[in-house]
């Protein structure tokens, strides 16, 4: 009984943003949202950190059943959690001036509350049922926030096809946890973890490739990736909440269900080659793109797929420092690409950009040793395949530098950067990933390597005449998302967009 | 019978191609968004009068020249619209019901537009299809940035001049795009484009002829389909006019390619279909003249109302025209310039309060600086004058800085290296984490967000050349005494500031549409500094002097800069006194409040330290989608010596032009001010009324939504469809009422009526602006009479009782 009312503060962040969301949907006048607005802010300090003090006084298990924790709070949940309050508390605060004159804002305060309420509701479960109506609950309030505008055919279009997909994602995950329960006669997902592996082998197995699938849906992953394109249509705060936020659904189902997913190799590599190719893709198609938000919807998916491919390798620490890093990376590119024409300006002051083939040896050879140095000091297992990307990423920062020193510099604050956070990560997880130079491995490398060297010649080789074609199928998105929007439209029309415009307000 | 067939087809063609080209003249250009300013959308159609325009542009594009009657009921019960305009206005446009059915609050529907081939078979096409509309609309404009961006996406094929061509690049990338087929489930899609004409004057033949469009009917028809794609005609347009590249025929002609294709495709796909549209198309063809009629008649009521509310305001400013004290002259003991923006008027008004001895003025914002600022050490050129004229003279900064480009330098590589596949990944792994603090920063502890060239422009020292050759003493003394001549003060005073403007926004991809417009949408800040480096420097007066120009030994001139955001005012030089200050400040103070009332409700119930930090977080603040309202509310430009309106209130919404017209012997500083201020300000009001009228169109849409396209050209709404220009409707709107009342510019000029008669015969663009109601032109004389010049006649205007 005693543990009632830790548990109350334990459940105080969800609770709290439920109830701001309903009040905020209420609001009836500027003064009252103005109120609430604030009221969540320090309300969700608070939680924080009545959060972390009945963590630690509960020992992680809160509200236990019969037999087990319906909620726990994990050592990823210590990293995840204050990130979710962390891109709320911003993306409240800006929307706050940004969105609070629209007529919509009374609604988009309350979705985001609820959306946000699921979120923490998902992270803090460890009950499949709860966990799984809390992720339907996810898209389902993110679905009311991609329609804020229903007198816009295109955003509706878009909400639609990611409407379908959710629903697909859940049926995946609904299947899945019904085998692991089958197999192992528990809902607790703290108790299945320990024993996965154990039992059926098939149904396992088949357990871990839906959980796969569903994660690759969530993430956008090629060729159902559309979705994700073309919700840009939908406020700037909203695409940050889902870039920096809701898309990480995929990589959290990985790492938190990692046991099963370590356990099957037909998981992996599902994950491995549909991540992989999407990945280089995504990265090649954004430099298409015409439009920022579209270009950066592109990035995120090719993102993701790097943080799946992570989990795929086992480098489930680095997946989750990818995507703490990319949330933040994300919320700010979004959230500030209204200053595309001073970004535009800062290229146009520096000129054009010239990276002759003498700067690339020495580029790729001072980064080599840079990378290589790291690696022999701080490499203690797994696959070499993270070391080469960033090998790869930092010729290209060292030999397109306007300036050797800075190029050297950087290079080398970078370096120091990505091995202390990743050794600091390290810390969360033991280490079951792939060996070196295991076929896994070599595969990832072999991604990078494609990425890298295309990426190359779509830069600085447009002359030639492949590069042409395949800049002219890329700029086409590659017709993935054609058939799929047709899919769309015939299980659920839009009504046509109206040709004769409407009048003023 | 075969001669005169072909000399028919000869005839035909020749009317064809007359057609295309004219049709290619009618669409105003928009600039990009670092070079933003404000333009009139009907410019190119200122040869009609703007009633036959806005029932043309009604039928062929749906386009809204009008608010609808529930506004202007709303305007009438706030009592800001007259009962004896309304009766003057129905006279004005020969309406003989009465005014109750004028004041009914039925609103008539509006009869419905021209529809283009491509518009009619998507009546035959389900809610389970994509329309063709969006898909043409999505296709072309997608390919129009890919075109224009600077690093080349498609292939481009080079056209006859080496020039790479618009029509044969489309061509191009269109048939090799297999995807239209799949999204339109039209399999059978590729082979009518497949067959598409290799040259756009092959394409107009062909499709005109195969599509069965009447000779009466193509130049609307072709209009309409211009329309359609306007966003991006318009960007054309903007290339056209600065000489970069003329695509405006190849433009045209992939819009006319799409409704060929979808005809070509309708013949082998569906025979029913294409007998119905065939009908249709013929019918519509037939009925464009009775829907150009209906839709004369559908607006007749709503001019009325619009030109009451007109005549409402014109009533009541010449009430306060006539009712003026002229201020006596004396010698002034500070002297302050400003640029004849709308939001100088307030800042005007509270400087001029401070001492009796504070005389302020008006001038066109780049101080009559033909000027391109180039920072040093970079390839860049930025115009710093209206958009109307050509640059003549370079000028960068005199720095001994060298390292002052490397931040920029920077800045731009690790922006290219995010987006750069592999080096985008290390980056969020090594740095992403620093975006954190950059969020918290920008959120908590926001600064000052500088547009990155106007951050190089803080230099006291400037060079100037003229085709590569630096300016010689003799030709700044030349370029001075002109500006010295336009601005025509009689009297220096010991501290002359020449105050330029900026606003101060963060976040913002319409910044420059809130920056000075006479200085191409940006700072202000080059012209001045200029300015006051050649006024004050002795050569430059000894050699005035010769020219018989004498400037006080005494005066000085300082540049400074009116940020409108904030209403600030700084100087660029430490020669005020305290007081001179001191009264700067209070100004500030002063404007603030007046200001504060339609920017913030808040804002009144402040301290002025804390107003003034209030306005100073708006200015930084990433999030803020309204900083500040911008031009919002001009009506009318008054070209006058400022003692005549220095004792009214103008509210911040009147353009002021100082002129003295005694001192202006063959006129031909009136001439300037009538051609190049004058045309400016129409521009201007003209945006902001098709904002408002039909923000769709002539608009941006919400800010909200907004997405930049390849770099600065533009934005989109959303994830595409066709580029937006004009104002966005958080420039308009502040979520519960328009800021902007849409009405015509009054122009008063303080001057002899031939004089001004005389000149606005000259010139055909101004007759055409006035005399087809696109503004009022009105001469205010001494007597404190007041009369407009219409189609050649002044006619006298009564004051109202």
């Amino acid at each position: 009984m005693q543990n009632w009312w830790l548990a109350g503060s334990f459940l105080f962040l969800p609770g709290v943003w439920a109830m701001m969301g309903w009040l905020g949907g209420r609001a009836a006048t500027t003064h009252s949202s103005r109120t609430i607005y604030k009221a969540t802010l320090w309300a969700s300090g608070l939680a924080l950190l009545l959060l972390i003090s009945a963590s630690v006084l509960l020992n992680g298990d809160v509200i236990s059943a019969s037999h087990g924790a319906l909620f726990k709070f994990t050592s990823v949940n210590s990293i995840i959690l204050p990130l979710v309050l962390f891109i709320a508390m911003i993306i409240l605060r800006f929307s706050h001036n940004y969105l609070s004159a629209e007529a919509c804002y009374p609604r988009f305060f309350r979705w985001m509350m609820l959306t946000l309420t699921a979120v923490s509701v998902t992270l803090l479960s460890n009950h499949l049922v709860i966990f799984w109506m809390s992720w339907i609950a996810i898209s389902v309030s993110l679905h009311k926030l991609l329609t804020l505008y229903p007198e816009r055919p295109r955003a509706i279009l878009a909400a639609h096809k990611k409407f379908i997909l959710a629903r697909l994602a859940e049926l995946c995950l609904v299947a899945a946890f019904a085998l692991l329960y089958i197999t192992h006669q528990t809902l607790f997902i703290d108790e299945l973890l320990t024993v996965v592996g154990t039992g059926n082998g098939p149904m396992e197995h088949t357990a871990a490739v839906l959980i796969a699938l569903a994660a690759l849906i969530k993430c956008a992953q090629l060729p159902l990736h559309g979705w994700l394109i073309k919700v840009v249509e939908a406020p700037t705060p909203v695409s940050a909440l889902l870039h920096a936020g809701i898309i990480n659904l995929g990589g959290y189902l990985l790492i938190l269900f990692s046991p099963l997913i370590e356990f099957s190799a037909y998981a992996r590599w599902t994950v491995l080659v549909v991540a992989g190719v999407s990945t280089v893709l995504a990265a090649l198609i954004l430099l298409t793109r015409v439009s920022v938000k579209v270009r950066l919807a592109w990035s995120t998916s090719a993102q993701m797929g790097l943080m799946l491919i992570q989990c795929a390798l086992g480098l489930y620490s680095l997946a989750l420092l990818h995507l703490v890093a990319h949330s933040l990376y994300k919320a700010f590119a979004f959230l500030n690409s209204g200053n595309a024409v001073n970004e535009q300006l800062q290229q146009d002051l520096s000129g054009k950009l010239r990276a002759p083939l003498s700067h690339w040896l020495p580029s790729g050879i001072l980064s080599l040793l840079l990378i290589g140095g790291a690696f022999t000091l701080f490499h203690q297992y797994g696959p070499v395949a993270p070391w080469v990307l960033l090998w790869m990423g930092i010729t290209i920062l060292m030999a397109t530098s306007a300036e050797k020193s800075t190029a050297v510099l950087s290079a080398v604050v970078l370096t120091g950067c990505y091995v202390l956070l990743k050794t600091g990560f390290g810390q969360f997880f033991d280490g079951h990933s792939v060996t070196l130079l295991s076929p896994e491995d070599v595969f990832a490398c072999l991604v990078f390597i494609n990425m890298f060297i295309f990426g190359l010649h779509l830069r600085f080789a447009h002359h030639k005449a492949w590069v042409q074609r395949l800049s002219a199928a890329l700029f086409a998105g590659l017709y993935l998302d054609e058939w799929f929007t047709r899919v769309t439209l015939r299980f659920w029309p839009v009504s046509k967009p109206q040709t004769s415009l409407a009048g003023p307000k | 019978m075969n001669t005169a067939q072909s000399q028919l087809q000869v005839a035909r063609s020749a009317s064809l191609q007359e057609s295309v080209a004219d049709v290619c003249t009618r669409i105003a250009p928009n600039w990009p968004l670092d070079k933003l300013i404000a333009v009139n959308p009907y410019w190119e159609l200122k040869h009609q009068a703007f009633s036959d325009v806005a029932s043309r542009l009604a039928v062929l594009g749906g386009i809204q020249s009008l608010m609808p009657k529930r506004f202007w009921l709303d305007a009438y019960q706030q009592g800001k619209i007259s009962d004896s305009a309304l009766q003057q206005a129905a006279l004005i446009h020969g309406h003989q019901q009465g005014l109750d059915s004028l004041k009914a609050t039925t609103e008539s529907v509006a009869p419905t537009s021209w529809q283009n081939l491509s518009g009619l078979v998507d009546q035959y096409r389900t809610a389970h299809q994509v329309s063709w509309h969006d898909e043409i609309i999505q296709q072309i404009s997608q390919f129009c940035a890919a075109f224009y961006q600077s690093n080349a996406i498609l292939e481009r094929i080079d056209g006859e001049k080496g020039q790479p061509c618009f029509y044969k690049s489309w061509r191009n990338n269109i048939i090799k795009d297999n995807g239209i087929g799949v999204l339109m489930a039209e399999p059978e899609l590729a082979k009518s484009i497949g067959t598409l004409p290799e040259s756009p004057e092959a394409l107009f033949e062909i499709a005109m002829a195969e599509l069965e469009v009447g000779e009466s009917i193509q130049h609307d028809y072709l209009h309409a389909l211009l329309l359609d794609i306007n966003g991006w005609a318009a960007y054309v347009a903007y290339r056209r006019w600065q000489n970069l590249s003329d695509d405006m025929i190849p433009l045209l002609a992939t819009r006319l390619a799409w409704e060929l294709i979808i005809w070509r495709h309708l013949q082998h796909s569906d025979a029913a279909v294409k007998a119905a549209v065939t009908e249709k198309w013929r019918q519509e063809q037939h009925s464009l003249d009775d829907k150009l009629q209906q839709h004369k008649i559908h607006q007749q009521a709503l001019w009325i109302w619009h030109t009451a509310h007109e005549l409402t305001q014109q009533q009541q400013l010449q009430q306060q025209l006539r009712a003026t004290r002229d201020v006596p002259e004396q010698k002034p003991t500070m002297q302050a310039v400003f640029c004849i923006d709308v939001r100088s008027e307030i800042i005007r008004r509270a400087l001029e309060q401070q001492d009796i001895g504070i005389e302020t003025r008006g001038f066109a914002g780049f101080f009559g600086m033909p000027v391109a600022y180039t920072p040093s050490g970079t390839q860049l050129q930025r115009p710093q004058l209206p958009g109307l004229l050509a640059a003549q003279i370079q000028a960068s900064e005199r720095t001994g800085n060298v390292t002052r480009l490397r931040p920029v330098k920077n800045q731009a590589n690790w922006l290219r290296w995010s987006y750069s596949p592999t080096g985008s990944f290390s980056l969020v792994e090594s740095a992403g984490w620093w975006y954190g603090f950059k969020l918290l920063k920008n959120m908590w502890f926001p600064g000052k967000q500088e547009n990155p060239v106007s951050s190089l422009s803080h230099e006291s020292q400037w060079q100037l050349s003229r085709d590569g050759e630096t300016l010689s003493i003799q030709d700044c003394a030349e370029l001075a005494k002109g500006i010295l001549g336009a601005m025509g003060i009689k009297h220096y005073a010991e501290r002359v500031l020449l105050v330029g403007h900026a606003s101060c926004t963060a976040n913002n991809l319409h910044a420059a549409g809130l920056d000075c417009g006479a200085c191409g949408g940006q700072s202000g800040e080059v012209n001045v500094r200029i300015l006051a480096q050649l006024l004050n420097n002795e050569a430059v007066r000894v050699e005035l002097q010769s020219q018989g120009v004498t400037l006080p030994e005494d005066t000085h001139f300082i540049a400074a800069l009116h940020n409108t955001t904030t209403d600030e005012i700084s100087c660029f030089d430490d020669q005020l006194t305290q007081q001179q200050q001191q009264w700067l400040h209070k100004a500030t103070e002063i404007a603030q409040l007046e200001r504060g009332v339609d920017v913030d409700e808040k804002l009144a119930k402040m301290t002025p330290e804390q107003r003034q930090k209030a306005y100073q977080k708006r200015s930084y603040d990433w999030s803020q989608v309204r900083p500040e309202w911008g031009l919002a509310g001009n009506h009318s430009f008054i070209i006058a010596p400022r003692q005549r309106t220095k004792s009214i209130n103008l509210k911040g919404k009147v353009f002021l032009h100082d002129y003295h017209w005694q001192a202006d012997s063959d006129y031909s500083v009136l001439e300037l001010l009538i051609t190049a201020p004058m045309v400016v300000t129409n521009w201007i009001n003209m945006q902001y009324n098709a904002s408002v009228t039909d923000n769709l169109k002539w608009g941006c849409g919400n800010k909200v939504l907004h997405n930049a396209v390849a770099g600065n050209i533009g934005v989109f709404e959303g994830n595409g469809g066709d580029l937006r220009i004009g104002l966005s409707m958080q420039s308009l709107h502040d979520g519960k009422r328009w800021m902007h009342t849409p009405q015509r510019l009054s122009v008063y000029i303080a001057a002899p009526q031939d004089a001004i008669a005389n000149i606005v015969n000259k010139h055909s663009h101004i007759k055409d602006l006035v005399d087809n109601d696109w503004l009022y032109l009105f001469s205010w004389q001494e007597t404190k009479q007041i009369s407009r010049l219409y189609k050649g006649d002044w006619i006298t205007q009564e004051a109202s009782h």
